[in-house]
């Protein structure tokens, strides 16, 4: 019995397991009652999955609208030849006396261009006022303060249609190369700059005022959208002399958006009243 | 489980709303109570990472207020609040737990649960845009409820609420009161005085009273001859707040 005992104290100071360190912590987190519980299951659930479910909760009608605005330029494009378009210039009418209407469509590079940079802001409405639900239907203190908070809503919401327009664009601009506009070097950036332009505006008015922006964003857009046109008509505002103002133009818009993102941050995260 | 406020304040331009408010609180009811402006939501705001105060610090069990940890303990009913109108009731539950980090099942079941508890099981499927003030209320109580919180902050819970639904209220915000903290903002006198197990009398950004209970209150405002022997909390509250009332020293 004395023999067991010692052999006990023995095992128990070769092998001594050290002081506790960081139980208060650990025993913090430990499965028991209630809410600490529930916080221990859910702190390994993953924050795709949290993405991924926002994707969900984007309207249907905002990816409806991005396509119809998409098929809208096309099937302008696709009657363009039939009605002379001379708006467009002298490619759609070289195309019809090509032998068919899908050798005409091929030579409407520059009627391309010109719609989708006029459709273009639009697009970035859409992208705003959907970003900014939030605010105009007075969620934002809800999802302020839960546990994947504002920001993280709204930068699943632009993940996902960031990259929906960022497609847009894409198909957009492989479209116009594909036609054969005189502009095909620069294409990308011809059509981001209205894009960033309509996008940097919004914002601005979301910052203004957050929750009656929408028509703010609208007049945004549809002021980007017409001062195009009008500037399209008035100059050859693809001309190579121009260049350096598009590229300009871009990256001082991009910078914009960004600084505008970190101020519409600090209302996000409470440092600053909406 | 003790959340603690530091002296903590927040100026809107040169009005203070909050004035270096410190207040340490364990399980239980509080029921936070104060004239309009006293600075009620402001404070509940920032006890839920709604508004950054100027100064000062706010943790709960160690856990600072910007902390997602925080954020997680917590349900919170603000005062206004909106919907997504193309939602249904369970819509806004399951839109609810899935920022709150609920896995989709779990969820479900928590929503039914919660309707049941503020009787809207029979409108879950029903749109949020076509309920009454109170049914929207209700549903308010419960998202805040559905990630089964330790910190349970709520602003001005029984506006819009009819009789039935406010005793239905109170017994469960006492039951829940048991195991969590529960911070309560009214100017609703009875909700206090039937469900709070502290008072927290609130005027000019600051605590005029703190975790006292109403007996105490009334015992001390007796004593200084301020309101009649037989008198309530309702006129222990107009005896405090007579002034931002409107109210005149003879009332």
């Amino acid at each position: 019995m004395r023999r067991d005992r010692t052999l006990k104290q023995e095992i128990r100071h070769a092998f001594w397991a050290g002081r506790p360190g960081r139980q208060e912590e650990f025993l913090r987190q430990m499965p028991g009652d209630g809410f600490a519980e529930q916080r221990y299951r859910r702190a390994g659930s993953a924050r795709i999955r949290f993405y991924f479910q926002q994707l969900g909760y984007i309207r249907g009608r905002v990816w409806g609208c991005a396509a119809a605005l998409f098929a809208a330029v096309i099937l302008f494009v696709w009657l363009l030849p039939c009605a002379g378009a001379p708006f467009f210039g002298a490619n759609a009418e070289n195309g019809m006396l090509q032998a068919g209407r899908w050798e005409a469509v091929r030579n409407t590079g520059d009627a391309l261009l010109c719609c989708f940079s006029a459709l273009l802001p639009l697009l970035a409405v859409l992208l705003v006022a959907e970003g900014n639900r939030s605010f105009r239907y007075g969620m934002k203190e809800i999802e302020m303060c839960a546990r994947h908070s504002l920001t993280e809503v709204y930068l699943a919401r632009m993940l996902f249609l960031g990259c929906g327009n960022l497609l847009w664009i894409g198909a957009a601009d492989v479209l116009i190369r594909w036609t054969g506009s005189a502009a095909v070097d620069f294409v990308l950036v011809y059509l981001l700059v209205p894009y960033l332009l309509s996008l940097s505006l919004s914002l601005g008015a979301c910052r203004r005022s957050p929750r009656n922006a929408t028509g703010g964003c609208t007049a945004a857009g549809c002021a980007v959208s017409v001062g195009y046109l009008l500037l399209r008509d008035a100059f050859d505002i693809y001309a190579e002399r121009y260049l350096a103002y598009w590229a300009v133009a871009c990256i001082g818009l991009t910078a914009w958006i960004v600084r505008q993102h970190k101020d519409m941050k600090k209302i996000w995260e409470g440092q600053v009243c909406s | 489980m003790q959340l603690i406020l530091d002296r903590v304040s927040k100026q809107y331009k040169n009005k203070i709303a909050v004035d270096r408010v410190s207040l340490e609180l364990g399980p239980g009811v509080y029921g936070l109570l104060g004239a309009n402006g006293a600075g009620k939501t402001t404070l509940m705001r920032m006890i839920c990472g709604v508004l950054r105060p100027d100064g000062g610090e706010i943790t709960f069990d160690g856990l600072d207020v910007s902390e997602e940890a925080y954020r997680d303990a917590l349900g919170y009913l603000p005062q206004d609040f909106g919907y997504y109108p193309e939602f249904t009731a369970m819509d806004f539950l399951l839109y609810i737990a899935a920022i709150k980090g609920i896995p989709k099942r779990e969820a479900k079941r928590r929503a039914w649960e919660l309707f049941e508890v503020v009787g809207l099981e029979k409108q879950a499927g029903k749109k949020v845009r076509t309920f009454s003030g109170g049914m929207r209320q209700r549903l308010g109580i419960a998202q805040a409820l559905i990630n089964d919180p330790g910190l349970i902050v709520l602003d001005e819970p029984t506006a819009g609420l009819d009789p039935k639904e406010r005793v239905r209220f109170r017994n469960m915000i006492e039951r829940l009161g048991k195991r969590r903290i529960v911070l309560l903002s009214t100017h609703i006198v009875s909700d206090v005085e039937h469900v709070a197990d502290r008072i927290l009398l609130m005027k000019d950004g600051r605590f005029l009273h703190k975790a006292q209970s109403e007996q105490e209150l009334l015992d001390e405002a007796r004593a200084k001859g301020a309101v009649p022997e037989d008198a309530a909390l309702e006129d222990l509250y107009l005896y405090y707040f007579r002034d931002r009332e409107g109210g005149s020293e003879e009332e």
